[in-house]
């Protein structure tokens, strides 16, 4: 077991609990999904995919703040480390985060529940709308036990992201094989390219991007002004860098 | 009219594909290593033709060429040789016969009656819309494969051209969409469908959501309209008068028509001006150091 960092992570909780009403308050102003994943922005991608004829992708976010989390690193992990064909059908979309309330406000026919993406041909009145909902592998058990399991339950942890991002990438190319296989290879290329300098590099609306290595988050463009730090957690490689669906707190948003 | 047995979904099309192959002896085309190509109306006219290994092909259906042929374009004398790639679609349209690449697989136009048109989409699952011009748009995956394999029952078929042709039924839904039986267009007699307010494909430009002082206003992408604000609340649709105008029909019964500046504004006959509503980016400031630190920023800081 990692004694030093079970000690740091410790006395970071220890500190946390000593600024607990803060916390409290920032916990519940993290609810928010950031501003641009409200109607506005998810009219306006709407009206983009539109007028390029691209397919609206919408990565839903939910509405309970743990499966945000878990469905932020799992659409993280894909869309940072999926294949280049995967790739190439995320270029092809005109991709955004919506809750499923403000997605139905704008396509009343959007599906039931709160599936993974919804896409959206957006080509004509009434739009062609189906869920890209892939059954993805369950939550890994925490291990209660001794130093031994550690490993093993890492390696667990590994092959769970990379389950997520297949299941992914499965579904999304079974959805999108139509209009990927008509495309021609500098059609496919320049949506491959679109999707790593507009999707990956950039922040997608309705969401940030932020990295994790264990213990803490930090949320890209948000500024670091210190802090403490601890190295007890452990996060796969390919899910480090994931979707943050929250509005960052102190941000004036 | 007695609605049709619903059609379940691609279990159909596997099965028929799975049929015809073996039927066939597997000597038909192979999907994975072929390009189609299909003409419209007007090349047809024109006498435009595909030629595969220097031989015209029927022009009636799809043509599939497989990756080792020379495909070239016929024009008269003019012969125009075509790289193809394998799963390609590949449509050759107007009597100059122009060369559009990309074209949707899942889409196709049949010129063909309602029964004929509702005999083929059933046979992929798939849905026929008919469309003003008297046509059927086809819509579901493997259109164009469907028609290549069942040339019979497919009849005429042209590429589709989503500038071009408009849907005259607002009843069609995803072919994955469980309930698609019972509202696709196969009930289309069952529908009220009003000749001078049809929705079509130029509609779904003004699909967003509009803002006009405190008033919202969402067009949404089912053809429902909706306003509220200022107390108010009022529901409807919208679609196209016969010129091709913006109108709104409240759950009156009374219609209005709008003005339009570009897709962007709006204007109803009072003069109200409705813009698309503007999208509130984040602007992230340096933080103000009077309020907590997220603790995620906390933990990555050191």
């Amino acid at each position: 077991m990692n004694r030093r960092g079970f000690l740091l992570s410790t006395s970071t909780a220890i500190g946390a609990a000593a600024a607990w009403p803060a916390l409290v308050s920032n916990a519940f102003a993290q609810d928010r999904v950031p501003e641009d994943g409200a109607l506005a922005g998810l009219s306006e991608a709407y009206r983009t995919a539109q007028r390029s004829a691209r397919p609206l992708l919408v990565l839903v976010i939910p509405d309970d703040n743990g499966a945000r989390w878990d469905r932020g690193s799992a659409l993280g992990a894909f869309l940072n480390t999926g294949s280049d064909a995967a790739m190439v059908a995320v270029g092809s979309c005109e991709v955004t985060c919506a809750t499923m309330t403000v997605l139905r406000q704008l396509v009343p026919q959007a599906p039931a529940g709160e599936p993974l993406m919804v896409l959206v041909d957006p080509t004509r009145v009434p739009a062609v709308v189906s869920a890209i909902d892939p059954a993805l592998p369950a939550e890994i058990p925490f291990p209660a036990g001794d130093a031994n399991q550690w490993d093993a339950h890492y390696a667990q942890l590994d092959a769970r992201v990379d389950q997520q991002v297949a299941a992914i990438e499965g579904a999304l190319l079974e959805a999108l094989r139509a209009r990927s296989s008509s495309m021609s290879s500098a059609q496919r290329d320049a949506a491959r390219a679109r999707a790593v300098d507009t999707y990956r590099a950039h922040r997608i609306r309705g969401s940030y991007w932020a990295n994790q290595s264990g213990c803490g988050v930090h949320v890209e463009e948000v500024p670091v002004t210190g802090g403490i730090g601890c190295g007890m957690g452990h996060t796969p490689v390919r899910a480090r860098r994931f979707l943050y669906f929250f509005a960052p707190q102190g941000n004036p948003i | 009219m007695a609605r049709r047995t619903p059609i379940p979904d691609r279990l159909r099309l596997r099965t028929a594909l799975t049929l015809a192959c073996t039927l066939a002896g597997c000597t038909g085309p192979d999907v994975a290593e072929s390009a189609l190509f299909v003409l419209d109306d007007e090349a047809r006219a024109a006498g435009v033709a595909i030629e595969i290994s220097g031989e015209a092909q029927p022009a009636d259906g799809p043509i599939a060429a497989p990756s080792s042929a020379e495909v070239a374009v016929r024009r008269g004398t003019e012969r125009e040789p075509i790289d193809a790639h394998p799963g390609e679609v590949i449509a050759i349209e107007g009597r100059e016969g122009r060369v559009r690449r990309g074209v949707d697989a899942a889409r196709l136009v049949v010129d063909a009656d309602r029964e004929q048109a509702l005999r083929f989409a059933e046979l992929g699952g798939m849905q026929a819309i008919p469309l003003a011009d008297g046509r059927f748009l086809i819509d579901g995956e493997n259109a164009m494969w469907t028609a290549l394999l069942f040339p019979e029952v497919a009849g005429r078929v042209s590429p589709w051209s989503p500038s071009r042709l408009d849907v005259s039924n607002a009843g069609w839904l995803s072919p994955n969409d469980a309930t698609w039986a019972a509202r696709t267009t196969v009930g289309i007699d069952e529908t009220d469908v009003q000749p001078d307010f049809v929705p079509s494909s130029d509609l779904a430009a003004y699909v967003g959501a509009y803002v006009a002082d405190d008033l919202v206003l969402v067009l949404d992408a089912q053809g429902g309209m909706h306003v509220t604000g200022r107390g108010v609340e009022r529901h409807g649709t919208f679609g196209l008068d016969d010129r091709a105008q913006l109108v709104f029909r409240f759950e009156n019964g009374t219609m209005s028509p709008m003005r339009t500046t570009g897709e962007d504004e709006l204007r109803d006959p009072n003069g109200l001006r409705f813009h698309t509503m503007p999208v509130v980016t984040p602007a992230l400031a340096p933080r103000d150091p009077s309020v907590p630190e997220p603790l995620g920023n906390l933990l990555e800081g050191l």
